[in-house]
């Protein structure tokens, strides 16, 4: 398990590094850079002041001399500057990281307080009007983009309730009232189609496990029904659930991007458009390099899950 | 509730009389087994359908980019101030029929859907079967880049490479349709693994048939199953990616009608007094993707054996 554990910690250098040149290659192939991004509109303006800019920016440097001072940046904590904001990379990511992150945990945590009772009693009570109803709101959780989901809070969650997207962060410690009317409708959102997928797999996993004949062996025993159920059946059935949790995590960072700009949070995905709009190569560079590492942990972390899971699975 | 016209999803298009009725039988039992499905299959239908009435202009009642100064903001049902027109489902800010362009909207939905599903599972299916015939260090090289690919979500992803490429529609149509061809790859390889080891495939190669016909003969016809069903994913997931791009203003740029983009545009700045403008396209998105994925559903519980008795 240790070994594997380092095993894969060390493999993840090269995929890094080989990530790393990809998003430094990638921004930079096409023609036009933060300077032209900002100056689109006045052409006219002074040669000599836009070579000087560039001079200052470093962007005149060779592209491989630019990288090898932007990966040693990165490893002495030095990200760069963002052009757009005027502020250190890392200042910037900092600041928005602990959004994003409470977001996605209590996304998450919805996500999964939702799907595993519904869809355990929709396996259970297969064809029952509760696997029905349960069914037929995931498939509508599914199938609604979470910018739609975002636009309809925005637009009833005024009319209705008076809800404003609070300004500014509002820190659960200080304020948790406005913590949560910050951060929850987004949690709600993006925690909604998390919650449609992960019923929809939860119930065909169970369907297939309570199926199964030590299943039956536990009945036979004479095992009470909730044991048999969440002892025998669920835990059996959880490995395709944290498969697809994985990679929910990692469409859950895609979608905070849309829910972030909708609602007005100032995370790690709003960062990110602006960023991206203004041609502030640091920071999106910054910005990439934390989301795939983050996925790669989570696929890690997904890893190790299964032979915690299944005893069978052994590293 | 069924009927013959899901048949072109289905099956080949039959030339013989007898394997027509065989399409026909297989189809009347699916639409029989599988009623949702059915009904999904015929709405997908439809909307292709609709999208081309867009294209063609035959569904049209206005030109849906056409502004139209005094005839701002109207309701359902509204007749526009100089007599002559008609609006169904009313106008937005800047006069435009509302009806027309939701309907025309469906074309690049469509589009979407269909062009990157069918591009990339077309590149897709071809790297996963070499990726998995060929093998050793083709294999590995191909599966490690795909396995990066698929570290960063779609939409980040798109947005990076648009970020550079600049907005527009056909840009981020083919940035989509080469960012979706992981998925495919992964499937198909997986399969002709699988299907690599049959007895058949041995018999073909003893009798001195070539990779190429081996590949394309016996190892393809053997996995279509999982690409059919990948397929309905994968158009649903266009269509999602396509209007959040649109409606970060990355993608279809105005004036060209685009269900996402409505969503951000008059749909964000007129919700509190109109909100059918943004409450129609984004129900129009969902039903799109509504219907392919149930389709998908049906057609993955119809094909995959493992849960063939399953509902």
């Amino acid at each position: 398990m240790q070994r594997y554990l380092i095993r894969r910690l060390v493999f993840m250098v090269p995929t890094l590094l080989f990530v790393t040149i990809a998003v430094f290659s990638l921004i930079r192939v096409m023609p036009g850079d933060f300077i032209t991004a900002q100056m689109g509109e006045s052409r006219g303006a002074d040669p000599a002041f836009i070579e000087r800019l560039r001079e200052e920016l470093g962007l005149n440097e060779p592209a491989p001399k630019q990288y090898f001072s932007w990966l040693g940046g990165i490893v002495t904590g030095d990200w760069g500057t963002s052009y757009w904001q005027n502020k250190p990379v890392t200042a910037v990511i900092k600041g928005a990281l602990p959004s994003s992150i409470q977001l996605g945990l209590m996304a998450i945590l919805i996500g999964i307080s939702l799907s595993v009772p519904i869809g355990v009693i929709a396996a259970v009570k297969q064809d029952s009007w509760i696997d029905y109803l349960g069914r037929m709101i995931a498939i509508a959780g599914v199938s609604m983009p979470n910018f739609f989901l975002a636009t309809l809070i925005i637009i009833y969650g005024a009319r209705w309730l008076g809800w404003f997207p609070p300004q500014g962060y509002q820190s659960f410690f200080t304020n948790p009232w406005g913590n949560l009317q910050q951060f929850g409708p987004g949690a709600i959102v993006l925690g909604a189609a998390l919650s449609a997928q992960n019923m929809r797999m939860i119930r065909t996993t169970m369907l297939e496990t309570l199926r199964a004949d030590y299943v039956r062996t536990a009945r036979a025993k004479g095992l009470r029904e909730s044991v048999v159920i969440f002892r025998h059946a669920f835990r059996n059935a959880l490995i395709p659930v944290v498969t697809l949790l994985g990679f929910q995590i990692i469409t859950t960072v895609g979608g905070s991007v849309l829910v972030e700009t909708v609602l007005g949070i100032n995370g790690i995905g709003r960062n990110f458009i602006g960023a991206v709009t203004q041609r502030d190569y640091p920071l999106v560079q910054g910005i990439l390099l934390v989301i795939i590492t983050t996925t790669l942990m989570v696929n890690l972390l997904v890893d190790l899950s299964y032979s915690w899971l299944d005893p069978r699975i052994r590293y | 509730m069924a009927s013959a016209s899901t048949a072109g999803t289905l099956s080949q298009p039959a030339s013989s009389p007898s394997s027509l009725a065989s399409a026909r039988k297989r189809l009347l039992k699916f639409a029989r087994k599988r009623p949702i499905g059915a009904v999904a299959g015929l709405m997908c239908l439809a909307l292709v359908l609709i999208a081309i009435g867009g294209a063609t202009g035959v569904l049209l009642t206005n030109d849906p980019e056409v502004f139209k100064g005094s005839d701002r903001l109207m309701g359902f049902m509204s007749e526009s101030r100089d007599g002559q027109r008609f609006y169904i489902l009313g106008t937005d800010e800047l006069g435009r029929d509302l009806y027309s362009r939701i309907v025309k909207g469906a074309q690049i939905s469509i589009f979407f859907g269909l062009g990157v599903a069918s591009i990339s599972i077309t590149l897709g299916a071809f790297l996963g079967l070499t990726s998995a015939y060929i093998g050793g260090k083709f294999d590995l090289i191909v599966q490690r880049i795909i396995d990066l690919l698929q570290t960063v979500p779609l939409l980040v992803l798109a947005i990076a490479v648009v970020s550079v490429t600049g907005p527009g529609v056909m840009k981020a149509f083919w940035i989509l349709a080469f960012l979706s061809i992981p998925r495919p790859t992964r499937v198909v390889r997986g399969s002709v693994l699988s299907v690599r080891q049959e007895v058949y495939v041995e018999a073909a190669r003893s009798l001195g048939a070539t990779n190429m016909r081996i590949m394309l003969k016996h190892i393809l016809p053997n996995v279509v199953a999982p690409i059919i069903v990948l397929a309905s994913y994968v158009v649903a997931l266009a269509i999602v990616v396509e209007a959040s791009l649109s409606f970060l203003g990355i993608g279809a740029q105005p004036p060209t009608p685009s269900w996402g983009a409505m969503l951000t545009g008059s749909g964000q700045t007129y919700f509190q007094t109109n909100p059918r403008l943004a409450l129609l396209p984004g129900f129009a998105i969902s039903l799109v993707v509504f219907a392919s994925n149930m389709f998908g559903d049906a057609l993955r519980d119809e094909l995959d054996p493992r849960l063939r008795g399953t509902r």
